[in-house]
């Protein structure tokens, strides 16, 4: 009965659904990559379930209360330190299952309910192997997590902790996707290594915790040392101001959190580079991309001002501070869009964007979304050659039932003429690549005409690439400024209500209840966005061509251009703006507590 | 011109729940100010309010003239600050924690740096987490004053250090003000520190001042009478007589508070109840602390005009 007390009063339970949303979160973000591989290459599907649950629980192992091994309360309690071990021990395990559990229903109930609604066959999975490989997975990362310092009732955070927690839970990863491809019985060794590491730990506990490891001997050259000197050479010299103000943004926007903060940023980068599109294929994440890189910065920028409190009493302005605190985090999304840029241009390979594609009974002319246009009454206009051949395009609406779509300027359909066929793509080709291939010539090399009086591509079809060389898509707008506006400018009014909060009257719970609340709202927004997208409520490609359509009218001006990258610029200044003038209403609390029972988040304490 | 003047603050939490209901009174040039007031009182929400970390809901505070909120860059330059809840960067080394100050604060005196650093022999090499309570506070006095701050604040700056820190503490901060004629103005629980200290008391009480008042006008004007109780002689009878602001009975005798010199009080006593045999001496101030904000005698009379 005391243990099971102890289990319950451990810390590693608390904030437990916050831990399990959080968890759910991100199954819910990879749940499209799973869906992804388990029906694109079904043979991959269990690894990837798999590897999907460890991101899922990786972040409450690296942020919950792993490495507290007990309280203080539990400290003064007559409990062995080898009772409270294990009754943490269980905790943490209890609490880990549960992320597993929930962000396992959740993946596989979206894959399934997705792959339903394509009308294909469940996925494969393997139950026991899936359970087996992440208790092995969790037992380990428990056992190396808590094999450190087993004196302490804390095992104190620095920079080597979160780089061990990384590289563990990292390590951890690769084993497990190692193991899904071995038999079953090969679990056994991980397990061994993980019974092996709590037992080594357990039988070194001490009898009772101590909060505070034994200082080290400073040795007698540091007693000798003699104080006034040093403190003679401490005050010498002046500092220009620029590298005070720079040392005052390493500082706020800095610590353990930054460790975790600007890798995660920096990716958001690369995924709104469209770099998923053009390392899977899968092209329609822009939206979550988005709003990812929205839910990261709102997220780490919220938990970084754990720090102002240090700076509040000094003379320091609130735009210096605000600036400490937007500017790292806006630097690591934008070179982190700049090094996705660059690795699309390296994995996207010249292919045809005007193609002939097979539909139904017949063939239509695709090119990517970015080529079609807007109706925005509903009624795309008829399109038809000089001759009077034509047809009203197809919408493809922006939500089921909406009136807003996109359809494709360039229609044909079975019973076209090859001269409309010519016509349209000769069109296309000059949308796309803004030169012009004669209609006759597109007639007679590309199109022929089938026994049923269908248009059909002749050989291989419209190889234009090949057959034209210096073929070069057009510009397709200034996409970045897009980007940053939409996703900076969000961040920065969410940002905005959060500084609004910190108040004097608005108590911790209320605090933590605005920021989380508004982390979850993105949550929310991505999860619904999902939804709507399985349900086929929403096509994810039209939705990203709504986007990509507006950016490359853009790009079609100069003037169109300077108005985004414009536009962009004030929508930033403006976002910060609002956001200075929430953080100069703000009252700082002499302590701010923004994820209570987790990190210390200023780095240590005096 | 004083140097902190406040002017009707108010301030709450919960909304009808004042913690300052009207706080008026000033500092002024040279001035060491002790603000006392039981916990609650609203001690540390008026020195935020001064430093602009916190802004009153309704009233005027300016410090140097300016509003700590709208110049609050301005006012921290000329403002020393300690506080029994402020955390230096633990992160950060001693010496990289002066050097910000160094930088921050254009009046800095490496020289005063200096010497109190090696007077509070701290190694400027070590990191704030790893100092005890008492070497952190030093720190953090030494970053107060060593930029010669025209305005010394302190909040509970001695909280939680032990006899012989505290007064290392307050006799740097004593021999600073000396030196330059800095104004202080400090919150404190400990009463001996704050005659040892003050120039000035005031005294909070449910979000008002209750007493502000020279420390020395105020250990003359009041007394405490020590009465044998008798049935003539009962707390009531007492509290009505004029002058007495507080009773308290201890076994056979009544301690009686009066605003009064203790030659005063014992007229009144004699005069009304005819009393001979007491006691009146003048009153500690940790005694009338405990009296006027402890117990119920405040109460029973309105308080103290």
């Amino acid at each position: 009965m005391k243990l099971l007390a102890a289990i319950r009063r451990d810390d590693a339970l608390r904030w437990l659904p916050l831990w399990i949303s959080a968890g759910a979160g991100v199954a819910l973000l990879l749940s499209g990559l799973y869906a992804y591989r388990a029906y694109g290459d079904p043979a991959s599907g269990p690894a990837t379930l798999t590897l999907v649950l460890w991101c899922a629980v990786a972040p409450y192992l690296a942020f919950g209360q792993v490495r507290r091994r007990c309280s203080r309360f539990d400290l003064a309690l007559p409990l062995s330190s080898r009772r409270l071990w294990l009754a943490h021990i269980a905790a943490v395990l209890l609490a880990g299952a549960m992320v597993l559990a929930v962000s396992a229903a959740l993946v596989v109930s979206i894959s399934g309910l997705s792959g339903r609604f394509q009308g294909l066959p469940e996925p494969r999975l393997d139950a026991l192997h899936l359970a087996v490989h992440l208790a092995v997975g969790l037992g380990l990362a428990v056992a190396v997590l808590e094999a450190a310092r087993p004196t302490l009732a804390e095992i104190p955070i620095d920079r080597g902790r979160v780089l061990f927690t990384v590289a563990s839970l990292g390590g951890i990863l690769g084993m497990l996707w190692l193991l899904s491809a071995l038999p079953l019985f090969w679990a056994l060794g991980p397990l061994g290594l993980a019974l092996a590491l709590g037992l080594r730990t357990y039988r070194s506990l001490p009898p009772a915790f101590s909060l505070v490891p034994l200082a080290a001997d400073p040795g007698p050259a540091v007693a000798r040392r003699s104080v006034e000197r040093d403190w003679a050479a401490a005050v010498t010299g002046r500092r220009a101001a620029w590298r005070r103000n720079l040392d005052l943004v390493r500082w706020v926007a800095g610590g353990p959190i930054a460790w975790f903060a600007y890798p995660m940023i920096f990716f958001a980068g690369m995924l709104i580079a469209d770099l998923l599109r053009a390392w899977t294929g899968e092209p329609d994440m822009t939206v979550q991309n988005l709003l990812m890189a929205i839910y990261v910065l709102l997220t780490f920028s919220g938990l970084m001002t754990a720090r102002l409190p240090l700076f509040d009493p000094l003379p320091v302005s609130r735009r210096l501070l605000l600036a400490a605190l937007v500017l790292p985090n806006l630097a690591a999304l934008i070179l982190g869009y700049g090094a996705g840029r660059i690795a699309v241009a390296a994995l996207d390979e010249p292919r045809d964007l005007v193609e002939m594609a097979e539909w139904k009974e017949g063939y239509f002319v695709r090119v990517p979304a970015r080529y079609l246009e807007i109706a925005w009454d509903g009624r795309p206009p008829e399109l038809g050659a000089p001759w009077g051949e034509g047809l009203e395009p197809m919408l493809f609406p922006l939500y089921r039932g909406g009136r807003a779509g996109l359809y494709s300027p360039f229609p044909v359909s079975a019973g076209s003429s090859p001269e409309l066929w010519a016509f349209q793509i000769r069109r296309a080709v000059e949308a796309v690549y803004g030169r012009s291939i004669p209609e006759a010539e597109i007639r007679e090399r590309y199109l022929e005409v089938d026994g049923e009086g269908r248009v059909v591509p002749r050989g291989e079809g419209l190889t234009l690439l090949a057959d034209h060389p210096g073929l070069e898509p057009r510009d397709t707008g200034p996409a970045f400024p897009v980007v940053l506006l939409l996703v900076v400018s969000s961040w920065l009014l969410l940002f905005s209500i959060v500084l609004r909060s910190y108040r004097a009257d608005i108590g911790d719970r209320a605090r933590l209840g605005v920021f989380w609340g508004l982390v979850a709202l993105v949550f929310a927004i991505m999860g619904l966005h999902l939804a709507l997208a399985v349900t086929d409520v929403v096509e994810p490609w039209v939705t990203r061509g709504f986007l990509e359509i507006a950016i490359r009218h853009l790009g079609e001006s100069w003037h169109g251009t300077l108005a985004a990258w414009l536009a962009s610029a004030l929508a930033l200044l403006g976002g910060f703006l609002v956001a200075l003038a929430s953080f100069q209403r703000t009252e700082l609390p002499a302590r701010l507590v923004l994820k209570k029972g987790l990190l210390d988040l200023t780095g240590g304490s005096s | 011109m004083k140097i902190a003047q406040f002017q009707d603050i108010h301030r709450a939490y919960k909304k009808g729940v004042d913690v300052l209901a009207g706080v008026s009174f000033g500092v002024g040039p040279g001035e060491i100010v002790a603000l006392l007031g039981r916990n609650g009182a609203g001690k540390t929400t008026l020195i935020r309010i001064a430093m602009g970390m916190m802004e009153a809901q309704t009233g005027s505070v300016r410090v140097f003239g300016l509003d700590p909120r709208k110049d609050a860059v301005e006012v921290k330059r000329r403002v020393g600050y300690v506080s029994e809840d402020q955390i230096l960067p633990p992160f950060l080394k001693v010496s990289q924690v002066v050097e910000l100050h160094r930088g921050l604060f254009p009046t800095w005196d490496d020289d005063l740096a200096r010497r109190l650093g090696a007077r509070f022999a701290i190694d400027p090499e070590a990191k704030i987490k790893t100092l005890s309570k008492g070497q952190a506070r030093q720190v953090a006095l030494l970053c107060a004053v060593a930029h010669r701050p025209e305005l010394l604040i302190l909040d509970e700056p001695a909280g939680g250090l032990d006899p012989a820190a505290r007064r290392e503490f307050l006799e740097t901060s004593i021999r600073l003000l000396n030196e330059s004629g800095t104004s202080i103005l400090f919150s404190s629980h400990y009463m001996s520190d704050v005659e040892r200290m003050a120039d000035r008391v005031v005294m909070l009480e449910g979000g008002r001042v209750l007493i502000d008042s020279a420390l020395d006008d105020l250990r003359e004007s009041y007394s405490l009478a020590l009465i044998t109780a008798g049935p003539e002689v009962t707390r009531e009878r007492l509290l009505g007589l004029a002058g007495c602001l507080a009773v308290r009975q201890r076994a056979g005798s009544l301690h009686a508070i009066f605003q009064l010199d203790p030659e005063e009080a014992r007229e009144v006593l004699d005069s009304a109840l005819g009393i001979g045999d007491m006691r009146t001496t003048s009153i500690a101030l940790e005694e009338m602390f405990i009296e006027l904000l402890g117990g119920h005698g405040v109460e029973a009379t309105g308080g103290p005009p």
